[in-house]
């Protein structure tokens, strides 16, 4: 129950949408393709449906079988879509089964696969409603059953929880991993969401025009961007970046912005750094701090800035204020002491487990 | 001229439907409504399910060219009768079926299809093709998706297409006139031919009597099948 993606390109007119894509999924693992609006994930999964025929060069293998050149039917592989895509003239019940009536399964075993899936996701009442009188959750679960029925190989799935509202789409998330665990199954999942890659996958996939800019599980992706894009994709708010040139001085190394130095010597680089070189500092907001705590001296730098903008998030408050000329944004903790609009603060940049990028590649150093 | 009737008879309507003289024969419009019938039906089924299957086509299974036929059907709609009356004659004979109920059918199920494929392709435009694609993937081949999902979906184009179509070929003249078989000729050809005789006296009862009759079945279509129309949109069954 694998699915691997080799060298896979595609292009739309001349216009390249997929760029040499490699991508190996094993059996059990949750991956989540994720880019934003036009990043090319969709066309990449209707490349592994069948729907996009496959021209540009690549191939497709699921289960180690060549099925590059298939029928999407031959495939064994099932998919959720964006709109559900329920049958609107059929019953629940047909929805589901119509699948399994075109590959002429036998009727005995259609209503056995039908009752069991049905009670699985708990639509067992709705079998002989039609979709226009179901919720917008029930929607989705009548899809996924569509798509279980099948036992496929690989489960597809392109954005199914954006017509969903957010309360929902948290407790949906939470059905999906715990089904995604009891059957142990193969799952692609595309969004643009990085809330859901992070909180479903096991392997997250980003996608940038067209070229897959990192592939590992979410720890890796969320700590270790491989480059500028990732890094700014993924967290919300946003990674914060400050461009400076890297120094060496006292037996140390620093990122040099204007006449603030933060201590990057524990970075480990994985070339040795080249001194007066242009970079990106990226330290995540919630690295940002209103109060020194318990940082250590040696990867850590205070300064001063002004606030320009807060924004109450309940438990906490993101703050952005303006260091030079660049926007930070800092996550602290909303006390009854926060800071105001206009207002001078003092705040500590814990470069720990910050990310440095080369100015010109935008790559991780 | 001008004063209301004297008498009330009735007579009239028997006679045109049972005795009114058609050229020679003198079986009144009963026989030409039956042989109108059995070249409308069969033509509008054949116009419609070809338009409908026409527009599935052009929509969902986009092929290289498809905008260009298109565009080549849509011509057809805007040509008048009389430009290939004479191409056709030669065709019909040449197929051997000039002169015979069958010819017309042919004729008006060919000039019926490109309106019905204009329909049928407007409508299916607006159909989310992830219904198709989901069929895909659920193993459903090309008529599959078309009988069971696409057609299903589209009960309101499909009257509106059977309004249009039925009336242009029941109320087809032109055709009908030229290429209907001798003493079977669709209803339209013989109601002329009953109305504007210049034989004998002229009997306006009887005239306006087979008019009347002629024009039903173009009445009674638009009220059953407009109500139809009118549910069908009214339903939301094309919502997904």
């Amino acid at each position: 129950m694998s699915l691997t993606i080799k060298e896979l390109s595609k292009q739309f007119d001349k216009i390249p949408v997929l760029q040499n894509i490699n991508l190996e999924i094993r059996q059990g693992e949750f991956l989540v393709l994720l880019g934003p609006s036009g990043c090319g994930k969709s066309t990449l999964l209707n490349c592994v449906t069948g729907l996009e025929a496959i021209e540009d060069g690549g191939s497709i293998l699921i289960n180690g079988q060549e099925v590059t050149d298939k029928a999407p039917r031959d495939r064994n592989i099932a998919m959720v879509f964006q709109s559900y895509a329920l049958y609107p003239t059929m019953t629940v019940r047909k929805n589901i089964t119509f699948g399994l009536q075109c590959r002429k399964v036998p009727k005995a075993q259609i209503e056995q696969t039908l009752l069991k899936t049905v009670e699985l996701l708990q639509i067992s009442d709705l079998l002989d409603r039609k979709p226009a009188s179901l919720s917008g959750g029930q929607r989705q679960r009548v899809a996924i059953a569509r798509a279980l029925v099948h036992e496929p190989d690989v489960f597809l799935l392109d954005e199914p929880m954006s017509n969903l509202d957010a309360k929902l789409r948290a407790e949906m998330r939470v059905e999906l991993k715990n089904l995604h665990r009891r059957l142990n199954a193969t799952i692609v999942f595309v969004t643009h969401d990085q809330v859901e890659a992070m909180t479903l996958a096991t392997k997250i996939a980003v996608l940038n025009q067209g070229v897959l800019q990192q592939v590992g599980n979410p720890d890796e992706v969320y700590r270790t961007p491989e480059n500028r894009f990732v890094a700014e994709f993924i967290g919300s708010p946003s990674m914060n970046f400050i461009s400076g040139n890297l120094d060496q001085s006292d037996g140390k190394v620093w990122v040099q912005s204007g006449n603030t130095s933060f201590p990057v010597s524990h970075y480990p680089f994985r070339d040795p750094p080249i001194i007066g070189r242009p970079v990106y500092l990226g330290v995540r907001p919630e690295n940002v701090h209103a109060t020194p705590g318990d940082l250590d001296q040696d990867t850590s730098m205070d300064m001063d800035v002004r606030v320009t903008n807060v924004e109450n998030l309940g438990p906490d408050v993101s703050v952005l204020c303006k260091f030079q000329d660049t926007q930070l944004i800092g996550r602290f903790l909303n006390t009854s002491d926060k800071p105001v609009y206009g207002e001078q603060i003092h705040i500590w940049m814990d470069c720990a487990d910050c990310s440095i990028f080369c100015q010109s590649t935008e790559k991780r150093l | 001229m001008l004063l209301p009737p004297q008498a009330w008879f009735f007579g009239g309507w028997a006679k045109a439907w049972d005795h009114a003289c058609v050229g020679l024969s003198c079986n009144g419009v009963k026989p030409h409504f039956m042989a109108t019938f059995a070249i409308t039906i069969p033509g509008l089924i054949l116009a419609v399910l070809v338009g409908a299957l026409n527009g599935y086509a052009l929509t969902q299974w986009k092929f290289r060219g498809s905008d260009l036929l298109l565009g080549g059907l849509l011509m057809g709609c805007f040509m008048p009768f009389q430009l290939y009356l004479i191409p056709i004659a030669i065709t019909l004979r040449e197929l051997g079926i000039f002169g015979t109920s069958f010819g017309l059918i042919l004729l008006h199920t060919v000039y019926g299809v490109p309106l019905a494929t204009l329909l049928f392709r407007n409508y299916f435009v607006t159909l989310p093709p992830e219904l198709i694609k989901a069929a895909v993937i659920d193993g459903a081949g090309f008529f599959r998706i078309f009988f069971y999902i696409i057609l299903p979906m589209s009960t309101s184009i499909i009257m509106v297409a059977v309004i249009l179509i039925f009336t242009g070929i029941y109320n087809d003249f032109i055709f009908a006139l030229t290429f209907g078989e001798v003493g079977k000729q669709p209803v339209m050809a013989a109601l002329n031919n009953i109305v504007n005789s210049t034989y004998g006296v002229k009997e306006h009862n009887v005239n306006m009597a087979a008019t009347l009759l002629t024009a039903l079945p173009t009445l009674f279509i638009y009220l059953v099948a407009g109500k139809f129309f009118i549910r069908g949109l009214t339903s939301g069954a094309v919502k997904g």
